[in-house]
């Protein structure tokens, strides 16, 4: 009895002195990153801006390696294929090494991927492992609006640069380390807008998810539809993660408001859920939306006939014209896509890596985090050819010009590119 | 005496049965009343299993919606190389060969543990079956063909039935009605029926214990795998276990509802609920819910029908 | 002669020497010695050896430790009480989000939201305990399915509670920011809950509780009011769920309402079923395991090597396995060794704790999830 009082006293002071040490000892870093040399001065030659280098500016950087950290939804309520990602994330760095040895100062890129279970809270958590435990230069975010915030914010505390297609604006605004590569939903809003006009209609019926990162895609779109004199005759919040009856439900609300067209903004799932439910209730409208995982092949494997009519804005163009845009695409694939064939996920890590180069490479030599960001913000325009050209500036982060219209064929299962990029105002 | 309460269980499912009918004609929410029907055999058609598990042993078996899931895998893998049909029986009998495996496995050697202890084991099966989904394939969706393609054939109150749905509600009416004449009429029903309350008398009559419960268990497996074979494809395809997440907790309520020991109430149970959480999803009351209202409309029957009827709508009390 | 067993029973359960029971022993000098390294090791494990990891890593040190206090609540209600709780994330779910709540739209402090968690905790669990006392047994478990998945899609999806899709941010306290402290902070919160379980089942009540297990009417007859005990029990575990979740909705600074599944319902049952029911230590070192499967397949990728060596088997990321080990764990538990790894370090802990060691000694009693009034 007593000897356990004894060791339990024991314990509880090593406890609060530990506590104490913790303090001091902080990062013990004994197993840290490599340090490029040059440690944290300034950024070498190039642009100087607002970002200041600090400790871990170049951590992830090494004479012969650069790291990247990309996340994505692959399990949880809204998930892309595994596979796709696991060569996909790759393929580009791999045509570079192969084609063009001396790019980027020599260095190889090593890309780290991360699933993020479609929970923002999991996305924090994988974005810090793939910094401090994998030592990622930059962040990606391959999907998923509230993650891609998240996972920001975290990035934005840390200094770390974070890029994705565009997404919402609503919490991306303040992350001072977020770039958007594509156009934003609150962007694409007023060319959805333009697009119904264009087209006859006037009865347009909106649904979208019920979580606060879609909130300002969806009052863009209101507001452009208002202003090309478009009538919304429902506007609607569906749940995040809707089950098939309540897809039905939202199906009944549009087919009795009698809506022409339907702006969707869910995720891929809750896009399948209501187009199946209104194809299986005779209720046939085209639906429109901007987005980046409801432009996908996969949602037609899946959801043909009921997503006949589906257009999509999207980043990247779909694979029926990429061979004009860019050629090495579908011949990387052949060299080294290990026997998966090339795809449109591919397609947008391909766009993604590509702008990505274009800025480590306009960055120079001496690549650092804060450098990386000052390029950036410097007003240099990058064109990678697949994506539209992106332009930042210091206080501009969401740098999109244009983005494709994609357009279902329920015959080859395929989305076809109805339009390449189509400028957005302003 | 047991008659009588028979005849009483009987006298109110009529009675709830028909309140909600006219209620829900009443308040013009007809469609859900032909989508809680079509809906709901999906549940019934897993309570019959469930049912069917817990007469003969009194086990909850957490299990019941994986064997629909591994069918439904079966039966997507192999669907595109080989005829429907074929396809089928193969998924059938791979969700059969599950069933006698974790009879044999986890079943067995809990035989005379607390049915609590079985719960959680059946809860283990369910768990590693939906892992082993996701590790050796994706976690994403992938569409399944139906059996019966013909999406429009009819129209009910405004809302379209394809030929695979009623395929489900015919199949489900007509196994609820063939078991329940199969464990009242028949020798073997009574046998199993009589081995879960008296296994020693059983044994000494000459009929193996074990050898039944391998029965009941492929039986059960196989009411699962028909379930999913035939509902899923309706319904937004093959995730890693759909039928688990999605319909597991319903079925269950299905199963309670209509009474543990009925397998009539299972199917009835089963329309009900499916009913009942079509009503919460469209109801203009229920929309301030957050959330899912039918989530926590179904887990509100379930409370009621525990505290104020037990038994369930037409099963045996005490 | 009853009431002999009765009381005999739990407290030798409990690693206590009994009057009239077996002879005193006392170690020799050596013996206090051996214990006293075995003792100091684990007080480096735990204590020192963490100092010299990085930060990060620190963050899931503190979710096994908290794993640690989720398992010894749900060994509350299945351990003690003898009732199975499917839904034990609404528990530890609600203490998360109410932390959060407190502390983001509230502004209060980290201790305020602590207390409030544990309080929300306490009391979601009476009501559920008063649910228990009419509806019992595999019926129960039902209802704490349904009420598990009702938490998941309708209580966490109220935008006020949770912040809508981001999740509700919960900040670190003052004092513990970094990684480094707020594990050592958990483990003082760890150390409390052991403390107070302890202490609790040492009571006269405590050992009616394990009475009750075992033989109802006998407890009855004690004088026990049976229903205040399992409401008792059930307050007593909701409030370490609750804290559970407090502390670890301040280790991810952030809390969402897609962590809490079916999955890892079912995931805090196997890891107290595996850890060993009614054995504390057995119950946090399988808590602990859960938690850093993830993080030991990253380390010793021994497993992943050999798993490679299936053909056709894909790599198994840290998310799945720790889906997978569990219910094939879950199943060699049940069916081979019923008292999970608490049993098989029984002999260990008996010795630590100043006892002969025994290999023999696995308990009096066969360990069982039973059903009380089953």
């Amino acid at each position: 009895m007593s000897q356990r009082a004894r060791v339990a006293i024991l314990l509880l002071v090593v406890a609060l002195v530990g506590t104490a040490c913790g303090q001091k000892t902080g990062v013990a870093g004994t197993g840290g990153e490599v340090v490029a040399g040059g440690g944290g001065g300034g950024g070498g030659g190039t642009a100087s801006g607002r970002h200041e280098p600090d400790d871990n500016d170049t951590s992830g950087v090494s004479d012969s390696e650069i790291v990247i950290g990309v996340h994505a939804p692959v399990t949880g309520a809204s998930p892309l294929p595994q596979r796709t990602f696991d060569i996909g994330k790759d393929i580009y760095w791999q045509l570079l090494a192969a084609n063009e040895p001396d790019a980027l100062g020599g260095r190889r890129v090593r890309v780290v991927f991360r699933d993020d279970e479609f929970n923002p809270n999991r996305a924090v958590e994988v974005c810090r492992e793939m910094v401090e435990s994998e030592g990622a230069f930059i962040l990606v975010g391959g999907g998923g609006a509230d993650q891609i915030t998240a996972c920001a914010e975290y990035a934005a505390e840390n200094g770390v640069p974070y890029f994705s297609a565009g997404v919402n604006e609503a919490g991306l605004e303040e992350a001072s380390t977020y770039f958007a590569l594509s156009l934003t939903y609150a962007q694409q809003a007023p060319l959805i807008a333009q697009r119904i006009k264009d087209e006859g209609f006037e009865k347009v019926g909106v649904a979208v998810a019920d979580t606060p990162s879609f909130q300002d895609g969806h009052d863009a779109f209101v507001d452009a539809a208002e202003e090309a004199g478009l009538d919304i005759v429902a506007d609607d919040t569906i749940n995040k993660t809707a089950s098939e009856a309540e897809a039905l439900a939202e199906v009944q609300k549009l087919k009795d408001a009698d809506a022409e067209v339907v702006f969707i903004l869910t995720s891929p799932l809750v896009y399948l859920g209501i187009a199946g439910g209104a194809r299986n209730q005779n209720y046939d409208p085209v639906f429109i939306g901007p987005g980046i995982t409801s432009g996908l092949n996969q949602v037609l494997t899946f959801g043909c006939p009921g997503v006949a009519k589906g257009r999509f804005f999207s980043p990247f163009p779909e694979l029926d014209v990429i061979d004009e845009l860019d050629p090495d695409y579908v011949a990387a694939y052949e060299q080294f896509g290990q026997g998966e064939p090339a795809d449109d996920i591919g397609l947008a890590l391909w766009g993604l890596n590509k702008t990505i180069r274009l800025m480590f490479e306009a960055t120079g030599d001496e690549l650092g985090r804060a450098a990386l960001m000052n390029t950036i913000e410097g007003g240099e325009v990058f064109d990678s050819g697949v994506f539209a050209p992106v332009e930042f500036s210091d206080g501009e982060r969401f740098g999109g010009t244009a983005a494709h219209l994609l357009k279902a064929d329920c015959d080859t299962k395929l989305y076809s590119t109805e339009e390449q990029f189509v400028q957005a105002e302003g | 005496m047991d008659r009588l309460r028979e005849r009483q269980g009987q006298v109110i499912t009529a009675a709830v049965i028909t309140l909600l009918v006219l209620v829900l004609l009443a308040t013009g929410e007809k469609e859900s009343l032909v989508i809680g029907v079509i809906t709901g055999s999906a549940y019934g058609f897993l309570a019959l299993g469930l049912v069917l598990i817990y007469k003969s042993s009194g086990v909850f078996n957490f299990a019941q919606g994986e064997f629909g899931t591994v069918a439904v895998y079966t039966l997507y893998l192999l669907h595109f190389d080989v005829p429907y049909g074929f396809a089928l029986l193969g998924a059938l009998g791979v969700a059969v060969l599950m069933g006698v495996v974790v009879e044999r496995l986890v079943v067995r050697p809990l035989f005379d543990a607390p049915r609590v202890t079985l719960l959680v084991a059946t809860a283990g099966v369910a768990l590693l079956s939906i892992a082993v989904q996701i590790w050796f394939g994706e976690a994403t969706a992938r569409p399944v063909g139906r059996a019966l393609p013909t999406l429009d054939r009819f129209t009910v109150l405004g809302v379209q039935i394809s030929d695979q749905r009623l395929l489900l509600l015919g199949a489900l009416a007509i196994l609820a009605g063939l078991l329940a004449w199969f464990f009242n009429k028949t020798n073997l029903g009574l046998a199993i029926l009589g081995s879960s309350q008296e296994p020693t008398a059983t044994e000494l009559m000459g009929i193996s214990v074990k050898r039944l419960s391998t029965i009941v268990w492929a039986l059960a497996a196989l009411l699962g795998g028909l379930a999913g074979v035939l509902a899923v494809p309706e319904t937004g395809g093959f995730a890693p276990g759909v039928l688990t997440v999605a319909f597991l907790i319903p079925a269950f309520t299905a199963a309670v509802l209509g009474g543990m020991t009925s397998l009539p109430g299972a199917f009835l149970g089963g329309v009900i609920v499916g009913v009942v959480e079509a009503v919460a999803t469209s109801a203009p009351i229920f929309e301030d819910i957050p959330g899912s209202p039918g989530t926590l409309l179904v887990f509100v029957v379930l409370l009621i029908v525990l505290v104020a009827r037990p038994q369930g709508l037409l099963g045996k009390a005490g | 002669m009853a009431v002999e067993t009765a009381s005999r029973g739990p407290a030798a359960e409990t690693g206590e020497t009994v009057e009239g029971g077996e002879p005193s022993f006392r170690p020799s000098p050596i013996g206090w010695l051996a214990r006293g390294i075995v003792w100091a090791a684990i007080a480096w494990l735990v204590l020192i050896f963490p100092l010299g990891r990085e930060a990060f890593e620190l963050q899931r040190y503190s979710e096994a430790v908290i794993f640690g206090i989720i398992g010894l609540s749900l060994n509350v209600l299945l351990g003690y009480v003898g009732q199975i709780s499917l839904g034990h994330q609404a528990f530890v779910g609600i203490g998360a989000f109410t932390s959060a709540y407190i502390v983001t739209e509230q502004n209060l402090s980290f201790w305020v939201g602590v207390a409030a968690a544990v309080a929300v905790g306490g009391l979601q669990a009476l009501v559920l305990g008063g649910v228990s006392l009419r509806i019992t047994g595999l019926y129960f478990a039902l209802v704490t399915l349904a009420y598990g998945l009702v938490a998941e899609k309708n209580i966490f999806q109220i935008q006020e509670l949770t912040g809508g899709g981001l999740g509700q941010p919960a900040p670190k306290p003052k004092g513990f920011e970094s990684d480094f402290r707020y594990y050592y902070l958990c483990l003082v919160f760890l150390a409390i809950v052991l403390w107070v379980d302890w202490r609790m089942m040492r009571t006269k009540s405590g050992r009616a509780l394990l009475a009750l297990r075992e033989n109802p009417r006998v407890a009855s007859t004690f004088g026990v009011n049976v229903r205040l005990l399992t409401l008792f029990a059930f307050v007593v575990s909701g409030a370490f769920a609750g804290l559970g979740g407090a502390l670890l909705a301040h280790n991810d600074t952030r809390v969402s309402p897609e962590t809490w599944s079916f999955n890892l319902a079912l995931i805090f049952v196997i890891m107290t079923v595996v850890g060993g029911l009614r054995s504390r230590a057995g119950v946090v070192i399988g808590s602990a395991f859960f938690a850093l499967i993830g993080y030991l397949l990253d380390k010793f990728t021994i497993l992943q090597d050999g798993l490679n060596a299936i053909p056709g088997a894909p790599d198994l990321s840290p998310e799945i396995a720790r889906l997978v080990i569990g219910p094939v764990l879950l199943l060699l538990t049940l069916t081979l060794t019923p008292g999970g790894i608490g049993q098989q370090i029984r002999p260990i802990v008996r010795w630590l704790t100043g006892h002969r060691f025994d290999l023999k000694d696995r308990g009096l009693k066969e360990v069982q999830i039973s059903d009380v009034r089953a």
